[in-house]
C-alpha cells in the first residue's frame, strides 16, 4: 500500500528531526535549575526565594552578610554605620545612621548612586500603596533620610524610636535608581513622613501613575535593572531567564564578594520535575541544581558517571522543622505532657532516614547556626519509658484499659487523644506515622489528619483547633532574632504569631529586655535565658535544622554558604584544564 | 446542518454561563480569598506587624468586600453582606456565631465589647476568649474570670436572641457584587490580571494555549495515522502474527501510566548513561517570542517527539483496536460478501469500503479525545516542560490566581463544545440518516 510507505516515510521524518541531541553549555556560560519561574523579579515587591536566587545579580543593597563570616559588610556605602542616640528635638530617644555610598557606585547610565537613590526607595516602599510590605514592616520605622545638601553621596537616616533591628532596616534594603523608576519625579516633592500621608498622596495623579508603574507589570518583567555585577537579558515565562555580564562594571575590582563577575550569562532553566532536571544535569546541559532530592543526591555522590564530575555541597539552610503543640489545649497544658510528647518523636530516626543524616537537631527556638543559640541545651531524647513516666505523674493513666490513658477533667473522663494535622510534605507524613506507632506505645492516640496547609493554618492554628501541627520555621542571617511574634503572651491574638498559645511572663519580660538592651553580650545572654525557660516549658517539640543539597558542576571552582540559594552564581570561574 | 450548528452554537453560551458560576462558586468555597494571595506574593507573613493593615488594603482593591452575586438568600439573623466586614478574624467570628444562630448584631456587639475588654488586659488570662465562638465554652469561661463580668449581659443578648424560627430573606444586591465584576470585565475582552506576575491573563493563555493545542493537534494527527494504519494491517490479516503481536504491544501501551512512560523516555533516551541519547532533554526550551509562531515550532520540533509520543500512546492502542474490530464487523456486512463476489480484490474493498465505513465511530472517539488530550496534557506538560495550558493551570490553582483558573476553564470549555459540536457535524456528515440529537 503506497499510503503506508509515505506514512512510515513520515514516521522516519519524524524522527530523524528528533534525534538532535543536545549542545552542550558553551564555554562561560552558567545554567542553573531553578523548579519555579520567579514569577516577578522586583525585590520590593517581589521578595519569593526564587526571584530571589537571580534579583541578587541584578540588584544590590547598601550592606549584606558576607557569605562566609555572616558578618554585615558594606557594598554600595563606604562603611557600616555606628548607631546615632538622638537626645534632642522632635525624635529625641530615637537613633540615626550616617550613610556614605561609595564614590565609584554606579549605574548602568554612568551616573552615580546617591543618598537621593536610597531616600527615593524608602519612599517607593513607605508608600502605602506599593506592595512592598514586606519591606515596609522594617522601613516603617524610618521617619526621614535627610540628604547631605553638600553631598549627595551623604545621608542620614533617622528613626523615630530605637528599634532591634534599626541598622539592618537601614542598610539590608535593594536601592533603586530614583531616575529609572520615578521618571515623572512624583516623589520629589514630597517628604518621607509626608509621603505616607494616604490622603495627600491619594489625591495625586503622579503619584497615582507611580504606584501603577512602580507595581505593574513592566517593571517586574521587561524594564529591570539595578545596580549588580549582571544586568537582565530576557525572560520567557516558565522556561529560562538569561543574565548577562555588566561590561566595565565598576564593582569588579573593589574586592566585594557580591560586586564580584564569574560567567560571562547565568540562564536559569525553570523545570519543575526532578526527572527531567536529573536528565539535564547528567548530560551537562545543566551546571547547578539545588533542592536535591536526598536520595538522588546519595547515590550522585557515590555514582562512578557523577561523583567526579561534580561538586556536593550540603550548607545550612536557615529554617528549622518543629511540631507545634497547642498549650491553650487543656490535653496540652500541663508541662509534663508536652515533655511526655517531646519524648515520643523519635528525631534521629527521621534524621537518619528522610536526611540521609544531613541536619542539625536543635533544643530551642534559634537555629544551631546562630551566635546566640544555646548550645548547653540537649535535645530531647527518645525515650517511651519516660514519655510514660511523665504521663503519670502528670495523672494521665489507663483507668478503663482500652490502652488510651485518660484523666478526669472538669468532671469528664477525658482520653489522651490528640489530633496531629499534615499536610501533603514527606516530612509530615513520615513523622505523623513513625510518631503515631511511638505514641501508642505509651498511651497516647494521636489521630493523623491531613490537610491543604493553607487550610491546616486558616481552619485549625489560627483558631487554636488543634493539638499538633509540623510546622516549618524560617529564618534571615541576621544575629537577633525576633522572638515576640512567636514567643510573647502579646502575640497570642487571632491573627497573632504566638500560635501555640505560648504564655509565660518570666519569657515576656526577657523578650521586652531584648528589645531595649544595647550590650550586644548581655543581649546574648537574655537569648540564652529565653532558649533555656523555653526548653523548661516545653511549648513544641524542636525537631531539627535541615541541609540544603547542592550540586555544582566542578567545571566550576564554586564555594558553598548558608546565605540563600546556598552558593553565589556570581563568583564561580572556570577551572583552566 | 445548519440547524444542528446553530442548535449546538445556541448552547454553547449558557453553558458557559454555568461553568463560569460553578467556577465562581468553588474559588468562593476556598479557605483564603485573593487578598490572602497577594499578601503571599507580596512576601507578607504572618506576624509582620502591617498585615491587617495590608489586608485591608487588597481586600477593598480586589472588590472583595461587595456581596458574592446579584442575589443572595439568607436567614433573617444573619448579616447582610458579611463581606463587607474587613476585618479577617471578625468575619470569620461572626461566621461562627451565624452558624449557632445568633443574631449579627448581637454578636458584632460582643465582638467588639470583648476585644476592647481583652486588649486591656495586661495579665493575659482572659486571651483564650479570643478565640472562643462557642457560646457554652464562652460562658464557662466567663464564669470564672470575675474581671469580664461587663460581657455577660452580652453573651445572655447573643443567647436569648438565639434565633430557635427564622424566615428566609431573599436579597437584590443590584450589580455591584463580585461575579458581576468579574463577568463585566470578561464582556469587555479583558480577563482581568493575573495576580501572580501582573500579566494579562488572556495573553498568559494564549501564550500556553497555542502549545498545548499545537501538541494535542500533532498527538491526534499522529495517533490516527498510526492507529487507522495498524488497526487496518490487523484486520486485513486478523489472527496473523502481526495482529497477535500488536494487540499485546496495544494491550502494554494501554496499561502504561503515561507520566511514567514519559520519565522511562527521558531517562533511556536523553542520557549517554544507557547509550541512547538519541533526543534532546526535555526542559531546553529556548524559544523566542519575537520570532513567528511557525519559526519557533520548527526551531522546537524536535523537542516535541518525545511528548507526542508519550501523549500518543494510549490513544494508538485504543484506536488501533476500534479500528481492527470495525472493518471486521463491516467486512462481515452483506456489501462485503456482494465485493467479494463480484471479484474485487481483498486491498480494495479494504481500502475503497471497509475503512472508509468504519471510521464513523473512529472520528466521533478522535474528536471526543480532544478534550481529554487538552486537560491530559497536564502532566506531560509538567513532565517535559512544555509552556502550556495545563501547567499554567496547575500552577495558577497553587496560588489562588482565580483570573487565570477561570480563564483556563473557559478557554477548555469553549474548545470542548466546539469540539463536541465538530464531532455531531462530521458524524452527521459521514452518515446523513444518523440523528445525532436522539
Amino acid at each position: 500500500m503506497p499510503q503506508i510507505s509515505r506514512f512510515l516515510a513520515f514516521i522516519f521524518l519524524m524522527l530523524i528531526i528528533g534525534c538532535k541531541t543536545d549542545s552542550t553549555s558553551s564555554s562561560n556560560e552558567l545554567h542553573v535549575r531553578i523548579k519555579k519561574d520567579p514569577e516577578r523579579i522586583n525585590p520590593l515587591i517581589s521578595p519569593n526565594p526564587v526571584s530571589r536566587e537571580i534579583y541578587q545579580y541584578l540588584h544590590l543593597p547598601c550592606a549584606d552578610y558576607d557569605p562566609k563570616s555572616l558578618q554585615l559588610t558594606p557594598i554600595l556605602i563606604k562603611n557600616i554605620p555606628s548607631e546615632i542616640a538622638i537626645d534632642t528635638g522632635k525624635y529625641k530617644g530615637g537613633v540615626a545612621f550616617d550613610l556614605e555610598f561609595r564614590d565609584d557606585a554606579k549605574w548602568d547610565d554612568g551616573s552615580p548612586i546617591t543618598a537621593y537613590d536610597y531616600a527615593f526607595t524608602i519612599k517607593a516602599i513607605n508608600l502605602p500603596s506599593t506592595n512592598a510590605a514586606k519591606y515596609r514592616e522594617f522601613t516603617e520605622n524610618i521617619k526621614d533620610v535627610v540628604v547631605d545638601a553638600n553631598n549627595p553621596k551623604k545621608c542620614r537616616v533617622i528613626f523615630a524610636k530605637d528599634y532591634l533591628l534599626a541598622l539592618e532596616s537601614a542598610i539590608t534594603v535593594e536601592v533603586y535608581q530614583k531616575s529609572f523608576y520615578d521618571t515623572a519625579d512624583a516623589t520629589s516633592k514630597y517628604s518621607l513622613s509626608s509621603i505616607i500621608d494616604t490622603l495627600a498622596t491619594q489625591k495625586d495623579s503622579a503619584i497615582a501613575s507611580f504606584v501603577a508603574a512602580f507595581n505593574g507589570n513592566e517593571y517586574s518583567r521587561t524594564k529591570i535593572q539595578g545596580s549588580g555585577p549582571y544586568k537582565f537579558v530576557s525572560w520567557q515565562p516558565d522556561q529560562t531567564v538569561v543574565l548577562e555580564r555588566k561590561a566595565n562594571y565598576w564593582g569588579e575590582k573593589i574586592g566585594n564578594t557580591y560586586t564580584q563577575q564569574g560567567p560571562s550569562k547565568i540562564i536559569y532553566h525553570i523545570i519543575p520535575d526532578d526527572v527531567t532536571a536529573f536528565a539535564q544535569v547528567q548530560n551537562g546541559t545543566i551546571d547547578a541544581m539545588t533542592e536535591m532530592d536526598p536520595d538522588k543526591f546519595e547515590s550522585m555522590k557515590t555514582d562512578p558517571a557523577t561523583k567526579d564530575k561534580f561538586a556536593f555541597y550540603t550548607p545550612s539552610l536557615m529554617k528549622y522543622y518543629m511540631i507545634l503543640l497547642n498549650n491553650s489545649d487543656p490535653k496540652l497544658s500541663n508541662v509534663k505532657v508536652r515533655k511526655a510528647i517531646n519524648h515520643l518523636v523519635n528525631v534521629d530516626d527521621i534524621v537518619k532516614n528522610l536526611e540521609n543524616g544531613n541536619a542539625t537537631r536543635l533544643a530551642g527556638p534559634i537555629h544551631p547556626i546562630k551566635s546566640t543559640y544555646n548550645k548547653s541545651l540537649k535535645p530531647i531524647s527518645f525515650d517511651i519509658e519516660a514519655a510514660k513516666t511523665l504521663l503519670a505523674e502528670a495523672g494521665w493513666k489507663d483507668s478503663n484499659a482500652n490502652g488510651t490513658v485518660d484523666k478526669m477533667i472538669s468532671g469528664k473522663l477525658i482520653e489522651m487523644s490528640l489530633d496531629m494535622y499534615i499536610s501533603g510534605q514527606e516530612l509530615g507524613k513520615r513523622l505523623g506515622l513513625t510518631t503515631k506507632d511511638n505514641a501508642a506505645k505509651a498511651g497516647v492516640a494521636i489521630n493523623l489528619v491531613e490537610k491543604e496547609f493553607k487550610q491546616i493554618k486558616t481552619e485549625h492554628i489560627k483558631t487554636r483547633q488543634y493539638h499538633l501541627v509540623p510546622i516549618v520555621i524560617s529564618q534571615d542571617l541576621q544575629p537577633w532574632d525576633d522572638l515576640e511574634g512567636r514567643w510573647h503572651s502579646r502575640s497570642n491574638i487571632p491573627g497573632g504569631t504566638n500560635e501555640g498559645a505560648y504564655q509565660n511572663t518570666e519569657v515576656d519580660k526577657l523578650i521586652d529586655q531584648i528589645n531595649v538592651s544595647k550590650d550586644n553580650t548581655k543581649r546574648t545572654e537574655l537569648y540564652q535565658q529565653i532558649q533555656q525557660k523555653i526548653y523548661d516549658d516545653c511549648p513544641a517539640v524542636f525537631l531539627y535544622a535541615p541541609q540544603e543539597r547542592i550540586i555544582v558542576s566542578k567545571k566550576w571552582s564554586s564555594f558553598a554558604t548558608v546565605k540563600r540559594p546556598g552558593y553565589l552564581a556570581n563568583t564561580f570561574s572556570l577551572v583552566a584544564k | 446542518m445548519l440547524g444542528l450548528v446553530l442548535r449546538r452554537f445556541m448552547m454553547i453560551i449558557p453553558t458557559l454561563g454555568v461553568v463560569l458560576l460553578i467556577c465562581f462558586g468553588l474559588s468562593k468555597c476556598q479557605s483564603d480569598n485573593a487578598a490572602d494571595a497577594m499578601l503571599r506574593l507580596e512576601g507578607v507573613t504572618p506576624g509582620n506587624s502591617l498585615e491587617a493593615k495590608e489586608y485591608a488594603r487588597q481586600y477593598l482593591s480586589l472588590g472583595l468586600d461587595k456581596p458574592l452575586f446579584y442575589w443572595s438568600l439568607r436567614p433573617s439573623f444573619c448579616h447582610p453582606n458579611i463581606n463587607a466586614i474587613v476585618d479577617k478574624t471578625t468575619r470569620q467570628q461572626l461566621s461562627f456565631f451565624q452558624h449557632q444562630k445568633v443574631k449579627y448584631t448581637d454578636a458584632l456587639a460582643y465582638i467588639h465589647a470583648r476585644d476592647s475588654i481583652v486588649r486591656l488586659d495586661t495579665t493575659g488570662v482572659l486571651r483564650p476568649l479570643l478565640f472562643l465562638t462557642k457560646l457554652d465554652e464562652i460562658s464557662a469561661l466567663l464564669n470564672k474570670e470575675k474581671t469580664t463580668q461587663s460581657l455577660v449581659p452580652l453573651l445572655e443578648k447573643m443567647q436569648s436572641n438565639q434565633a430557635l424560627f427564622y424566615y428566609p430573606i431573599l436579597q437584590w444586591n443590584g450589580s455591584q457584587n463580585q461575579f458581576h465584576r468579574y463577568t463585566s470585565s470578561l464582556f469587555h475582552g479583558e480577563m482581568g490580571i493575573s495576580i501572580v506576575d501582573g500579566r494579562d491573563v488572556g495573553a498568559k493563555i494564549m501564550d500556553g494555549l497555542k502549545w498545548t493545542m499545537l501538541l494535542t493537534f500533532l498527538g491526534l494527527v499522529c495517533a490516527v495515522l498510526i492507529s487507522v494504519v495498524a488497526g487496518s494491517i490487523s484486520a486485513y490479516k486478523s489472527g496473523g502474527t502481526f495482529d497477535r503481536v500488536s494487540n499485546i504491544v496495544w494491550l502494554i501501551l494501554y496499561s502504561i501510566p503515561s507520566f511514567w512512560l514519559a520519565s522511562i523516555l527521558i531517562l533511556y533516551c536523553t542520557s549517554d548513561r544507557y547509550g541512547m541519547h538519541i533526543f534532546p532533554t526535555p526542559g531546553n526550551w529556548m524559544i523566542d517570542p519575537q520570532k513567528p509562531f511557525l519559526t519557533q515550532v520548527i526551531g522546537s520540533a524536535h523537542m516535541m517527539v518525545l511528548p507526542i509520543i508519550t501523549m500518543i500512546a494510549n490513544d494508538i492502542a485504543f484506536l488501533s483496536r476500534i479500528t481492527r474490530n470495525n472493518i471486521i464487523d463491516q467486512n462481515k456486512k452483506l456489501y462485503a460478501n456482494i465485493a467479494k463476489a463480484r471479484g474485487l480484490k481483498p486491498r480494495k474493498i479494504l481500502t475503497s469500503y471497509l475503512i472508509p465505513n468504519s471510521m464513523i465511530p473512529v472520528t466521533t472517539n478522535l474528536i471526543g479525545a480532544i478534550p481529554a488530550s487538552i486537560s491530559g496534557s497536564l502532566i506531560i506538560e509538567i513532565i517535559f516542560n512544555i509552556p502550556g495550558v495545563g501547567r499554567l493551570m496547575f500552577d495558577a490553582i497553587g496560588h489562588s490566581d482565580w483570573n487565570v483558573v477561570f480563564g483556563v476553564v473557559l478557554i477548555i470549555s469553549t474548545v470542548t463544545m466546539l469540539s463536541l459540536t465538530f464531532a455531531d457535524i462530521i458524524y452527521r456528515w459521514l452518515n446523513p440518516k444518523m440523528d445525532v440529537d436522539a
